[in-house]
């Protein structure tokens, strides 16, 4: 698919001038930003810049105070998590969240769950339907894991892994909502460079795969750098950049918000 | 004291923990989902037997018609409740939600006066559940014979439910992290929603068979045990199902007990018992026998 890629360019999403506000503190401000399908964008910026922000805004967890987003046509501001879920945006977290004290494949298998179409009384009789689908929700998730390495480690409980398999297991488990679009923040932090160079490859893999668009929050250049086809830069809630990689790196207002400006210069 | 005599107390204990076991899971569920400690519980289980008192006496329709509507009534009083009281302060402080739920039980409590009178109401007994079962030595009420039966099917029903069905993954998923659990594709005020109307049903069966047991019913019924049920799940561990179903059975045979074996000038303090329980349990272990680690969320 990625060779036609650039013969088919239709917008997937789309936020226009969404705008983050907590009581006097503008958090994000008209946030404009637009994804093409099968894209790999990243979000840039300094620490307490809105990138979080901006991705609560689109999976729901916040209601931007203005502005809309627009997924496959379809506007997805104003509604909950959940059916944003299923419309298809799936996203990770920066400070890893998966259901404690469950198991690696629960974890995965609880994202699965609202493929689910049994009732109470087919599962609580165990119809053939509810074994079939239990069955395939459960080589699905298998499957899911395998991808991302842990397939061994499936009946360990989740926060006991190690820090870089608890995010490709967020990983994993995000992708088990069958998503169109894929939110990651900071899929590499805390990596080490060989771990980091893996992630790479992983994401473009996944991307290839599942048939994703991916928008994701990183501050390790290389990452951001090697993968992305675009980037956009926040700095205090306003996108101070967007543009290649290369337009990126010579932007003088980009050098400025990361490094400050020199004084004597 | 004969070990005949002993048995005989025990089954009576069992079966008044089971009471007990039925009501606590109300509270330990709602905790578990919400962190809130649903005070108006207690007065959902008085609602029910007044449900209950007017289906059988005032309209006159048998009781295994109105049982089962009583059960749905109640569980939609405690899902309307949520939506009327708990909802809007889903994100507010805790304390907030708090007061809620004391307001909500008083409200409940005062209408119920306003509405049904204070004057005590009789409990329809149906002839069923009258009459003696004889258990080797132990002779029963039946009903207290039934009572324990019939809380160990909801009670495998509804741990069935939790872990291998769709809903029950949704509740825990829900109880570990609302907002994870959302973007998991997860309706988290459905889950929660249902959460109520399970809790409030279980209490509407403990309701219906303590009416049966104790057949006297007034608007302030539930506030006692409310209250203990309450510390039950506390001593169970609050949170955890199986926690709160051992705290009620150590309640109820505690203070059958106690009753039994101290001299009869105390059994007045037949209620101190279960407040005494409760401090001593939450000073050697705070989160109750079967209570999760706690962990302040960051």
């Amino acid at each position: 698919m990625s060779q036609n890629m650039d013969m088919k360019k239709t917008s997937l999403i789309k936020a226009d001038k969404i705008t983050m506000q907590f009581g006097g503190l503008t958090a994000v401000k008209d946030f404009e930003m637009e994804l093409k399908k099968g894209e790999i964008v990243a979000l840039i910026g300094p620490n307490g810049a809105g990138k979080t922000t901006a991705f609560n805004m689109i999976t729901g967890v916040y209601q931007p105070t203005k502005g809309k987003i627009i997924l496959d046509n379809k506007q997805i501001s104003g509604l909950k998590p959940d059916q944003i879920t299923k419309m298809g945006i799936a996203r990770t977290f920066q400070n890893i969240r998966l259901f404690k004290d469950l198991s690696v494949l629960d974890n995965v298998l609880i994202a699965n769950h609202l493929h689910l179409k049994s009732n109470f009384l087919e599962a609580a009789l165990k119809l053939p339907k509810y074994r079939r689908e239990e069955k395939s929700m459960i080589e699905k998730s298998m499957y899911l894991l395998e991808k991302v390495g842990l397939a061994d480690l499936r009946d360990e409980v989740s926060t006991s892994l190690p820090y870089g398999n608890q995010r490709r297991l967020e990983i994993a488990r995000a992708l088990a909502t069958n998503p169109k679009v894929l939110l990651l923040d900071e899929p590499a932090a805390g990596m080490n460079p060989k771990e980091t160079e893996d992630l790479t490859h992983f994401i473009k893999h996944i991307r290839d795969e599942f048939d994703l668009t991916i928008f994701m929050i990183e501050h390790h250049m290389d990452v951001v750098m090697g993968i992305s086809q675009r980037i956009y830069v926040l700095d205090y809630g306003v996108t101070i950049a967007h543009g290649t990689p290369s337009e990126i790196q010579n932007n003088q207002r980009v050098i400025e918000a990361y490094l400050g400006v020199e004084e004597d210069a | 004291m004969s070990f005949d005599i002993f048995l005989q107390h025990l089954t009576n204990g069992i079966s008044l923990g089971s009471l007990y076991a039925l009501i606590a899971i109300g509270y330990t569920m709602v905790y578990g989902i919400l962190r809130l400690i649903n005070f108006a519980h207690g007065d959902i289980f008085m609602m029910a037997t007044y449900f209950a008192f007017y289906g059988v006496i005032t309209f006159g329709v048998p009781w295994y018609i109105v049982f089962p509507i009583v059960i749905l009534l109640t569980a939609s009083l405690g899902m309307t409740l949520e939506v009327a009281a708990y909802r809007p302060l889903r994100n507010a402080p805790k304390i907030s939600i708090m007061i809620s739920a004391i307001g909500a039980s008083f409200l409940l409590e005062n209408l119920a006066i306003v509405i049904f009178g204070g004057v005590n109401k009789a409990f329809p007994t149906p002839e069923v559940f009258t009459g003696v079962v004889q258990l080797g030595p132990v002779s029963l009420q039946k009903l207290t014979f039934y009572i324990p039966i019939i809380t160990v099917i909801f009670l495998v029903a509804l741990l069935y439910l939790i872990n291998h069905t769709k809903t029950g993954m949704a509740m825990r998923a829900v109880s570990k992290d609302h907002e994870t659990a959302g973007v998991m594709g997860i309706d988290v005020n459905k889950t929660i929603s249902i959460t109520f109307g399970i809790g409030s049903a279980l209490a509407a069966i403990g309701a219906l068979m303590w009416g049966l047991k104790f057949p006297q019913i007034y608007p302030l019924m539930g506030v006692m045990p409310g209250l203990k049920c309450f510390i039950a799940a506390v001593i169970g561990g609050i949170g955890n199902i199986k926690g709160a179903v051992l705290g009620g059975f150590i309640l109820g045979v505690g203070e059958i007990m106690l009753v039994a074996f101290l001299p009869s000038d105390y059994t007045g303090y037949r209620d101190a018992f279960a407040f005494i329980l409760l401090i001593v349990v939450l000073l050697f272990r705070p989160t109750g026998i079967m209570g999760e680690k706690i962990s302040e969320k960051v």
